[in-house]
């Protein structure tokens, strides 16, 4: 079913939408709550927890990108899962893409200090739109959708080495941007 | 240093962004080509149906253009005077030029993020090692001694006839560490081997040179993109601004290896 009608569904209250929705994303949604919580009760109960979300938040919202809109509900609700059940310990995927974006940060960012926290998102954003499609992409699906290197080398027939290299660089760029943006500073 | 805190504040910024950029990225990647040599072939692309003539007479136009080119450059390497092997007719291998090359290659590439090495070899420079660091790249200038009982001692004497070894890399290890990188200590006559699984080695062969250029950063080695062709970078590399070559025995036309040195 198409997302039109699956969100003219969720208009209606229509709980078949919630059918359709879980038959036409519910596996690639476990893939990511997979990804970040590293277990499969915790992924379960972040892909209906995404569902019910998603049924209260549409209506009103009217979303362009049905499964992007699930996978920012979906990755949100991993990671608060992640630091419930693990008193604030991060899994593994966390803290390696954590620690990789950490290389971003000026060496003086504090966010704390920060007067408006959408500037950070904006910067990023503006910076991701000025990357070539393949770098943008590679970008967001290593850090937004987690997925692992080997992953990434399957998908792009690059060795693991490249795509780490290729990330790198991304994040040297994002460094640079964040700095010119004063973000932190 | 930042905090964790900072770091997760990051990452669930990205969390935040667009949905159409998030929905870019929903599918898996295609397969992203890494053969440099396919960067010489033609783009493997449907020609366009409108213009198709008048795009054909352009590349046409474009390649007799590009013939005569070679053909003039030919003419002028091989009537130049031959040098010989010396410090004076190798353009690199003094300090000063050396810096003019580094130079170059910032303003050209520098802004690519390219980090490199370059090792210019010559039989009457001195021993020298500067490390620069005055911007965010890394030069590593070597100068090698021309006598066997230098501190190379396993560099073979023929290779103190390479005009120059350039090597690409983002190396953080000791400078006995980079000899090893690029292969000098352990190597013999014009036969490379590759140096771990990130070793890729291109070598072109001159009568009395030999330019060699290994790769061993991944991020050289699998991103064309940084240059048009390998055609493009080895230009780069062989020729100065004002496209004298840097090897006077340069041929061009030479095919370039198509697999990585055994």
């Amino acid at each position: 079913m198409e997302d039109t009608r699956i969100i003219e569904l969720f208009f209606q209250r229509d709980e078949t939408a919630l059918r359709e929705t879980a038959s036409k994303y519910g596996s690639r949604l476990s893939v990511i709550a997979r990804s970040i919580t590293e277990n499969e009760q915790d992924a379960e109960e972040c892909v209906n927890d995404t569902y019910l979300e998603a049924w209260q938040s549409i209506p009103p919202a009217r979303p362009v990108h049905l499964f992007a809109f699930l996978a920012k509900i979906i990755r949100h609700n991993a990671l608060s899962v992640c630091e419930k059940r693990h008193a604030q310990k991060r899994t593994g995927i966390t803290v390696e893409l954590t620690q990789e974006l950490s290389e971003c940060l000026p060496d003086t960012c504090d966010f704390a200090k920060m007067d408006d926290s959408t500037h950070i998102r904006e910067v990023l954003g503006r910076f991701l739109k000025a990357q070539e499609s393949e770098a943008r992409r590679l970008f967001l699906r290593r850090y937004f959708y987690a997925v692992p290197i080997a992953q990434l080398a399957k998908e792009t027939g690059l060795s693991e080495s490249a795509i780490t290299a290729r990330l790198y660089r991304l994040r040297e760029k994002l460094r640079v941007c964040l700095e010119k943006e004063g973000i932190g500073l | 240093m930042s905090t964790p805190m900072n770091e997760t504040v990051l990452f669930q910024a990205i969390g935040e962004l667009d949905e159409a950029l998030i929905a870019e990225a929903a599918e898996p990647m295609t397969p992203i080509p890494t053969d440099y040599l396919m960067e010489l072939t033609p783009k493997q692309v449907k020609p366009p149906k409108k213009g198709l003539i008048l795009r054909r007479a352009l590349i046409a136009a474009a390649a007799v253009l590009l013939l005569c080119g070679l053909a003039v450059g030919m003419f002028a390497i091989l009537h130049r005077e031959d040098p010989g092997v010396s410090s004076e007719k190798v353009p690199l291998c003094n300090t000063d030029d050396l810096e003019e090359f580094v130079a170059h290659w910032q303003a050209t590439h520098a802004e690519q993020g390219m980090d490199f090495l370059v090792v210019p070899v010559c039989k009457t420079a001195e021993f020298t090692f500067i490390r620069a660091t005055e911007n965010e790249y890394n030069y590593f200038y070597y100068f090698m001694p021309a006598d066997t009982g230098s501190d190379l001692p396993s560099v073979p004497p023929s290779l103190y006839d390479v005009g120059i070894i350039v090597t690409l890399s983002k190396s953080k290890g000791s400078y006995a560490g980079v000899l090893d990188q690029f292969g000098l200590t352990d190597r013999g006559g014009k036969a490379f081997h590759a140096h771990g699984d990130q070793s890729k080695i291109w070598y072109i062969n001159y009568d009395g040179y030999c330019l060699s250029v290994r790769f061993f950063n991944p991020r050289l080695l699998d991103e064309p993109e940084d240059f048009s062709t390998v055609t493009e970078f080895f230009e780069f590399l062989l020729f100065t601004e004002d496209n004298t070559p840097m090897l006077p025995e340069l041929e061009t036309g030479t095919a370039l290896p198509t697999t990585d040195i055994p």
